[in-house]
């Protein structure tokens, strides 16, 4: 058996207009720590970290991507294969929530028809210049399917959360079946074994403590 | 090394053709009214010896000499080869491009210097220099008057324009779309090298005053973006959109029309239509883009004509005299007082944002890519730009003479122009995915590597390492986010100074991958992204020089003009 010590491998993406904060999170998820000051993504930046859901311990593989315009083409490349896609806009800026149907576009076509999306609507500690109210936003994202928090990389508010509670709606789908692994782009690599041939409740693994 | 390259196609490689790159003044050189107005530059006969020169001796002899890498006995020599070749009246550019390959010398001023004649912007002939400066500076500062103080006057007294006209001609409509332009550019620029406190101190270069109507002093630009995000929610979808009332865009007594294409993104007519519009790096392209002025486009011919004009040649000349006695009046040097200022002490004064006549650097750096992306609508500004921008200020804002430092803005702004007209096709979306664009600059890094080490490539094919995850970044910003400042210089020095100038950085990255190949070979994919996106700092830049060179004379079939 390999020595890995995580059993899956989830590929995320970031996604959203440029300065709504994609870096930070990422940069607070996986250092804790906020950095204000971090040079603009070009391209892609990636990171990583442990986390452990329902007894699993899981690599999440993060690819932040550039919010520009310009850069849309080379991002894309990103969405292929991914697990999780956080799409992110700015609570002080509406333009950014405004755009979300475009990123949401872009992340349903590029992507596979499993992929998690989830919402975020970061820089809540700015609560004095809030353009977007949490009521509107909630509404989007049940009209599209969404899960949806309000964060702040700043001060770390619901910044864990929302990387967790990703991995946790992948891995029941996973569990249920609704997710399959040997898909070409899953997003998901499991380390434990070679890739699965059979159901997934055949690793010992894979089902503990999971009553869903 | 050097001459075993095939020079074949080489003519635009040896001497510098600054038509194809930057946008020429049309200053005769011979009877020229500013000649004498401009500071920068000794008369020739002033350059050629005396120990006595005043600040404005590029070089001085007297200067403390702080060599950073080679023995202090074969740096001095080198120093001494440098300061020879720079005084000659006519400065040989081929032999100046040969020694700068090794890294220019660390002396004061230098390396600002030697950029200015490697990135064309100074002519080997130092007796044209002050005229060629002259010219420059005061087509830069008509650029700043027709972007910056008068630009959206057009159809201003048009009945049918009002702010919620979303007719794409509509002056309003061009208004917003700079405004979000600017706002991109605004947050960016104050993230640009934030570890080097030069850029959030104050500027000693006064704020540039318009030369038309009354000579107020221009607007602050970050002053505007406070003012749009205040007053107007606009986005691109037109979901929203709130009038600005408490902004008019200004009347401007002449009509320009200015910048029609400035819808077609994709369009990067201003830099020489018949290269871009190819696909490819054609020779052919390039050699015909060689003879047309690089910005062809009638904006230019509008803008650079009025130079000639006895009519503007009197307000250039007026706007000299202003700048130079603020020039004089400044006397402290500016590296100094960069350093000194406490990071506290600037922030508390300048991010009150734009008010009378002082600026900190980073407003420069803004006002340079907002004229940039306004004159060169087909690229406009593409996040990173001011990455490149940053280093080459630093060094011009720097230069320990302030007759140079005082002009960093426009011969920043110039040098810049160089630069993004060699390495454009990188940032035009289009040509992302064709040999000339930055796809096919990938693509070539791969099989380049593929040739030098099968074993690594396969290594890093059989990892999903693909290039995009790591070399989209090293070039695009050439190298300015993956080493410390100096290395950067370091590297820029080559780079700027190589025959196969930017085809260079095809060559670094794969010495950049080739001298991590153990730890590539060892590690999984996640081990090598990380490793390849924040490059290991203990790899010292000249190792990675030299074997960038070495590949480039074993591998010239990798060379741009045989792609
Ligand atoms: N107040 C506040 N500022 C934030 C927060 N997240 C990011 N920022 C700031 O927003 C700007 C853009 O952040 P960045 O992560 O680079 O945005 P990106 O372009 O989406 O990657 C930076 O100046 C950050 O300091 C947040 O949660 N609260
Ligand atoms: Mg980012």
């Amino acid at each position: 058996m390999a020595s890995y010590n995580y059993s899956y491998i989830f590929k995320y993406i970031i996604i959203g207009d440029m300065g709504v904060g994609k870096s930070c999170l990422l940069h607070q998820f996986t250092e804790k720590k906020f950095l204000p000051d971090c040079p603009h993504t070009i391209g892609v930046e990636f990171g990583t970290r442990i986390i452990e859901v329902n007894g699993q311990k899981i690599k999440l593989q993060i690819w932040d991507t550039a919010g520009q315009e310009r850069f849309r083409a080379v991002t894309r490349s990103y969405y292929r294969g991914a697990a999780g896609a956080l799409m992110v806009y700015d609570v002080t800026r509406r333009s950014t929530y405004n755009h979300l149907s475009s990123w949401l576009t872009d992340a349903r076509n590029l992507t596979n028809p499993n992929t998690t999306i989830f919402l975020i609507g970061n820089k809540s500690d700015l609560e004095s210049q809030r353009d977007v109210t949490y009521e509107e936003a909630k509404k989007f994202a049940d009209d599209n399917g969404l899960t949806f928090l309000e964060a702040s990389a700043k001060t770390g508010a619901n910044v864990e959360e929302s990387f967790i509670e990703t991995a946790k709606t992948i891995f029941q789908n996973i569990q249920n079946g609704s997710l399959d692994l040997n898909a070409a782009e899953s997003g998901v690599q499991q380390k434990t074994q070679p890739a699965p041939a059979v159901d997934l409740g055949d690793k010992p693994a894979a089902n503990s403590g999971c009553g869903c | 090394m050097s001459d075993s390259q095939p020079n074949g196609n080489g003519s635009d490689e040896t001497t510098p053709s600054p038509s194809i790159v930057s946008p020429q003044p049309v200053v005769a050189d011979g009877a020229d009214p500013l000649t004498h107005a401009v500071l920068a530059v000794p008369p020739p006969a002033a350059a050629a010896g005396t120990t006595s020169a005043p600040a404005s001796r590029p070089i001085s002899p007297a200067a403390p000499v702080s060599n950073g890498s080679a023995p202090a006995a074969a740096g001095r020599s080198r120093n001494a080869e440098f300061e020879a070749l720079l005084e000659a009246p006519v400065i040989d550019i081929a032999k100046l491009r040969e020694l700068s390959v090794g890294g220019i010398p660390e002396t004061p001023g230098t390396r600002s210097l030697v950029w200015k004649l490697l990135l064309d912007f100074l002519p080997p002939d130092r007796e044209r220099w002050p005229a060629v400066l002259a010219g420059r500076r005061a087509l830069y500062s008509n650029f700043l008057d027709e972007v910056i103080v008068n630009p959206y006057a057009a159809t201003a007294t048009a009945q049918s324009d009002h702010p919620l006209n979303d007719n794409a001609e509509s002056k309003w409509g061009e208004f917003f779309k700079d405004n979000e332009m600017l706002e991109q550019i605004d947050k960016d620029v104050r993230r640009t090298l934030t570890d080097i406190s030069l850029f959030q101190s104050i500027s000693h270069v006064p704020r540039p005053t318009s030369k038309t109507g009354t000579g107020i002093t221009m607007e602050s630009l970050c002053a505007r973006v406070d003012r749009a995000c205040l007053s107007t929610t606009h986005s691109e979808g037109g979901v929203k959109k709130k009038a600005s009332t408490s902004y008019t865009p200004q009347a401007k007594s002449k009509p320009v029309a200015l910048f029609q294409d400035d819808d077609d993104d994709d369009d990067a007519s201003l830099f020489g239509g018949s290269s871009t519009s190819t696909p490819t790096k054609q020779k052919a392209a390039k050699t015909a883009s060689a003879d047309s002025a690089p910005f062809k486009n009638a904006v230019l011919a509008a803008l650079i004509a009025p130079v000639d004009d006895p009519k503007t040649a009197q307000a250039l000349d007026a706007l000299d005299l202003s700048r130079s006695s603020a020039l004089s009046s400044s006397t402290s040097s500016l590296s100094s007082s960069s350093t000194e200022l406490s990071k506290s002490n600037t922030e508390s004064d300048l991010m009150t944002r734009g008010a009378g006549h002082q600026e900190a650097h980073w407003e420069v750096v803004e006002r340079i890519l907002f004229v940039f992306a306004k004159l060169n609508p087909g690229i406009a500004y593409v996040q990173g730009m001011n990455e490149i921008l940053g280093p080459l200020y630093y060094i011009f804002a720097t230069d320990r003479s302030s007759e140079w430092a005082d002009h960093c803005e426009a011969d920043a702004f110039f040098c810049f122009t160089t630069i993004m007209a060699e390495t454009r096709d990188n940032f035009i979306k289009h040509l992302d995915d064709t040999v000339a664009g930055i796809g096919g600059s990938m693509k070539q890094l791969m099989d380049l590597t593929l040739a030098i080490d099968p074993v690594l490539h396969a290594a890093m094919v059989k990892k999903n390492v693909q290039p995009t995850f790591f070399s989209f970044r090293w070039i695009t910003l050439l190298f300015s986010q993956e080493f410390k400042l100096p290395d950067v210089f370091r590297l820029w020095d080559s780079i700027f100074a190589h025959k196969l100038r930017f085809g260079f950085v095809l060559f670094i990255c794969a010495a950049m991958i080739v001298s991590v190949r153990s730890r590539l070979l060892a590690g999984e994919f996640a081990d090598c992204i990380k490793l390849l996106q924040n490059y290991p700092p203990e790899i010292d830049i000249r190792t990675i020089t030299t074997l960038a060179e070495r590949l480039a004379i074993k591998w010239p079939q990798f060379r741009p003009q045989f792609i």
